[in-house]
């Protein structure tokens, strides 16, 4: 049948796209080093300047970007199809905001002496509240609901994170707000890609397991569960959506701050190559995710001169026009 | 035989009764019609005969099983229900979504497309030439079709309908009646909420007449449907017309 | 602790010819030199910061004085005889004692360890313990000069990275430092550099001889923590990094000459080391 051959051969082009991309982010850098002696080094064990920077810098910033953008995309494609909304969004929504609250409130007050995991936890704590009132705010309140549910679940869960780092000892807190409202990945490490990976495998996994479920769901609930899918209910569908899609933004979260808008980008722009079909749409959109996340990171390490843009900057300059996009053909259907 | 017997079924909602006592009974080979004014509790009553719903007290039983205990993927092969048509659909092709029926029984995407259950409730609803076509742009009565076809996809001994013919213009409505008879001789069983009492008493064997919550009369149309139950529950005067009741003026 | 009492002993006679002017800080690093020179009570009020030890390296003399918020209205209300401050710090509070008669001092941020002597002499005057003072500069003098070594252009480099990766450059007292401790800035050697911010990247590219960590401000924060990147602990293993207290150079106070034999100690183990 074509549209399976069409998706599996977007997914190889969007897989060919991720491989070259962070191919080329660990030769293109801000310094000029001789990537084959790094790549050398490495193997050989020695710690070379090139070898450092390539293992220790621009790795890690790799691996992160393909991660924390796979999980936006994909919670995004995949709260869409459940909520049967287009402008759903882990960033329009707050749940990335109250994984960045969670993320901060462990960060800086010293919880995470006591384990590296507590801030992946503190992420997931904080994006799994943010959900959990949102889908009781809404309940099947519709797209206007959502949107408001969401934008004041967003400045109430921004509003506290700067409370939380004003209020915190360390004299530079209140100066880093920019990072946790707009995202960054300049200088994370290996830690953070070990304890980011559980909370991405777990969330992705179970959010992909929803797919047949979201394919049922777009003929409505009723449809759905006269298919034979248990939505409510502890291993209902919501339950593993809602967890996915907190487990894997509140470990992205904690390590790279809020990114918005890819959510919102990367399903738009792929669901029309998938026959608007929501579980072949999963895929494509981790993929699309990660290339969108490795492009744009590859664009501030070359843009940015001395002080470093935030990468969320970039991904909401190209999102928001999207999200105009969105909001006119609301006002023109009226739906 | 029995496939789907309800027997006095109730449901509680902010302290009001929406369906107490209610039963109904289906056959093999049968359609009955459920009739009764808006706001009788009908839908609601086929929600838990769809096994969607579960009652506060009576008891479903579909294929001699109560439906509570039927495993929801099991109960979907047993039976397909079709709500009343609310959402629009998303831009999917007709065909992918009419496969969606076929779920039950495992099969997705381009295997369930290709299954003769889908190439035949797609001609059976007379969509097989908008099959490719995105159904957001499906008319009211493509897009009842279309739930309908997803239905019969299925190919389950039982179809619950609720509603499926308000949106038709009159030939596709006696179109989608006729095709609900088919499936009755078919060995099915059939039962759909109507409104239109011209056609249940047309075409349905057993007719059930809903009034606030309760089941009021069921039996054959003929015997559910007089002047008197026309005046006391919908309120309205009819008139005979061969043997179908026309609803005619308004009640004084 | 002998040279505090001496310096008492030395005030009371002043006291009884004179009451000692109450004098009150609006800037750590006034602060800290009014805490090197006054007489007990005599100080109305420093600011809180000077309690914090990341910032000040009289934090636990601090605490035995009182503390004030370096507001105008708690300023006013301290009723003081002088007024200290620093020129970019707490304008409005200065302005305001100066117009209630007090005398204002206000001293410049130190750039050079030459600032140093000059900023106690003119807090000692003010203050009426110009005999402490002198003591002090004395031994600043004798320590200074038996620290510094002459400077030679083929020095190791040395960069001064800060949290959030800002590097110091020429003009500040850490650079004076730096050269007084026979080490050359990596952030003049480095001149076509034009930001004040060095991205770990660069410095691991093009590394100095020996990179010391400017170790400021309690807590966590991510500007911080890039401090701890292991990135740079691979790059800068063993003699190639310095961990320095901020508080050493934040204020030029005899105190920051400690630096300079943390870096001449350091320097020597790069020239052991390989």
């Amino acid at each position: 049948m074509k549209p399976d051959r069409n998706t599996l051969l977007l997914n190889i082009v969007l897989l060919a796209g991720v491989v070259v991309l962070s191919g080329m982010s660990l030769v293109w850098g801000e310094t000029r080093i001789m990537v084959w002696q790094a790549l050398g080094d490495i193997l050989a064990g020695r710690h070379g300047a090139g070898a450092i920077i390539v293992e220790q810098l621009r790795l890690p910033r790799a691996l992160l970007a393909i991660m924390v953008g796979g999980t936006l995309g994909l919670s995004g494609a995949v709260l869409q199809g459940y909520l049967r909304n287009p402008l759903a969004d882990p960033g329009i929504l707050g749940v990335s905001g109250g994984a960045a609250l969670g993320a901060v409130s462990v960060f800086y007050t010293g919880l995470m002496q006591v384990s590296v995991m507590a801030l992946p936890l503190g992420g997931l704590a904080g994006a799994l509240c943010a959900v959990v009132v949102l889908m009781g705010l809404v309940g099947r309140g519709g797209t206007l609901v959502l949107l408001l549910a969401g934008a004041a679940l967003s400045s109430f869960a921004a509003a506290l994170t700067a409370l939380v780092l004003n209020l915190v000892p360390s004299p530079y807190a209140s100066f880093e707000i920019m990072h946790w409202l707009m995202g960054s990945l300049t200088d994370r490490t290996f830690t953070h890609v070990w304890i980011c990976l559980p909370g991405v495998v777990c969330g992705m996994l179970l959010m992909l397991s929803a797919g047949r479920a979201l394919d049922a769901l777009t003929l409505g609930e009723d449809v759905a569960e006269s298919l034979g899918f248990r939505l409510h209910g502890v291993c209902g569908m919501q339950t593993r959506i809602v967890l996915g899609a907190a487990l894997s933004v509140g470990s992205c979260v904690a390590v790279s701050g809020a990114i918005g808008f890819v959510g919102l980008v990367v399903p738009h722009l792929l669901r029309p190559l998938t026959g608007y079909q929501p579980s072949r749409l999963l895929v494509p959109s981790a993929l699309g995710g990660s290339l969108l996340l490795l492009g744009a990171d590859m664009v501030v390490r070359v843009v940015s001169a001395g002080t470093e843009l935030q990468l969320g900057v970039l991904t909401a300059l190209v999102g928001a026009p999207v999200f105009f996009i969105r909001v006119i053909m609301l006002k023109r259907t009226g739906s | 035989m029995t496939l789907l017997r309800a027997n006095g079924v109730s449901l509680r909602r902010g302290g009001r009764a929406v369906v107490s006592g209610a039963s109904l009974t289906l056959g093999k080979g049968r359609v009955v019609g459920l009739i009764g004014p808006n706001g009788a509790g009908k839908s609601t009553f086929m929600r838990m005969l769809a096994g969607l719903q579960a009652p506060d007290c009576g008891q479903i039983d579909l294929l001699g099983r109560n439906i509570g205990q039927i495993p929801p993927g099991l109960r979907a092969r047993q039976l397909a229900f079709m709500p009343q048509d609310g959402e629009k659909p998303p831009p999917m092709s007709v065909r992918s979504l009419v496969a969606l029926g076929r779920m039950p029984h495992g099969q997705m995407n381009a295997q369930a497309a290709r299954h003769p259950a889908v190439t035949h409730a797609l001609a059976a609803t007379g969509l097989q030439n908008l099959c490719a076509r995105p159904a957001s742009h499906l008319s009211g009565g493509e897009r009842a079709r279309m739930n309908l076809a997803r239905a019969l996809a299925t190919d389950t001994p039982v179809i619950l309908a609720d509603e499926p013919i308000a949106a038709l213009d009159p030939a596709h409505a006696l179109s989608m009646m006729h095709l609900f008879r088919q499936q009755a001789g078919q060995g099915k069983g059939v039962v759909i909420v109507l409104h239109d009492l011209v056609l249940a008493t047309r075409f349905c064997d057993d007719l059930v007449l809903m009034d606030r919550g309760s089941v009021i009369r069921h039996g054959s149309p003929m015997q559910v449907l007089d002047d008197d139950i026309m005046r006391t529950v919908y309120g309205v005067t009819v008139r005979r017309v061969g043997d179908a009741i026309v609803p005619w003026a308004l009640c004084r | 602790m002998a040279g505090i009492i001496a310096g008492i002993l030395g005030c009371i006679p002043i006291a009884r010819a004179q009451p000692l002017p109450r004098v009150v800080s609006v800037n750590v690093c006034t602060d800290q030199l009014l805490l090197l020179l006054a007489a007990p009570g005599q100080i109305a009020g420093i600011t809180p910061l000077a309690r914090d030890c990341w910032n000040a390296v009289l934090c636990e003399r601090a605490r035995q004085v009182p503390v004030l918020r370096p507001t105008a209205e708690n300023v006013v209300a301290a009723h003081p005889d002088v007024v200290l401050g620093e020129s970019y710090t707490a304008a409005v509070a200065l302005q305001v004692a100066r117009d209630r008669g007090a005398r204002v001092i206000v001293l410049p941020p130190a750039q050079a360890l030459a600032d140093i002597p000059d900023q106690i002499m003119v807090v000692a005057r003010a203050i009426g313990a110009t005999a402490r003072g002198r003591e002090l500069t004395g031994a600043f003098a004798s320590r200074l000069a038996s620290l510094s070594t002459g400077r030679d252009p083929a020095d190791p480099t040395a960069a001064i990275y800060a949290a959030s990766g800002f590097v110091t450059r020429a003009g500040s007292l850490p650079d004076d430092v730096l050269a007084h401790a026979g080490l050359r800035n990596y952030a003049t050697v480095m001149a076509q550099q034009t930001s004040a911010r060095l991205s770990m990247e660069m410095l691991i590219a093009h590394p100095p001889d020996l990179l010391v960590l400017d170790r400021s401000g309690q807590g966590t924060s991510l500007a911080q923590s890039m401090l701890d990147h292991p990135a740079l602990k691979q790059a800068f293993a063993g003699a190639h990094h310095l961990d320095m207290p901020a508080r050493l150079w934040l204020c030029g106070l005899p105190q920051t000459l400690d630096s300079i034999a943390m870096l001449r100690a350091a320097r020597d183990r790069l020239e052991t080391a390989p």
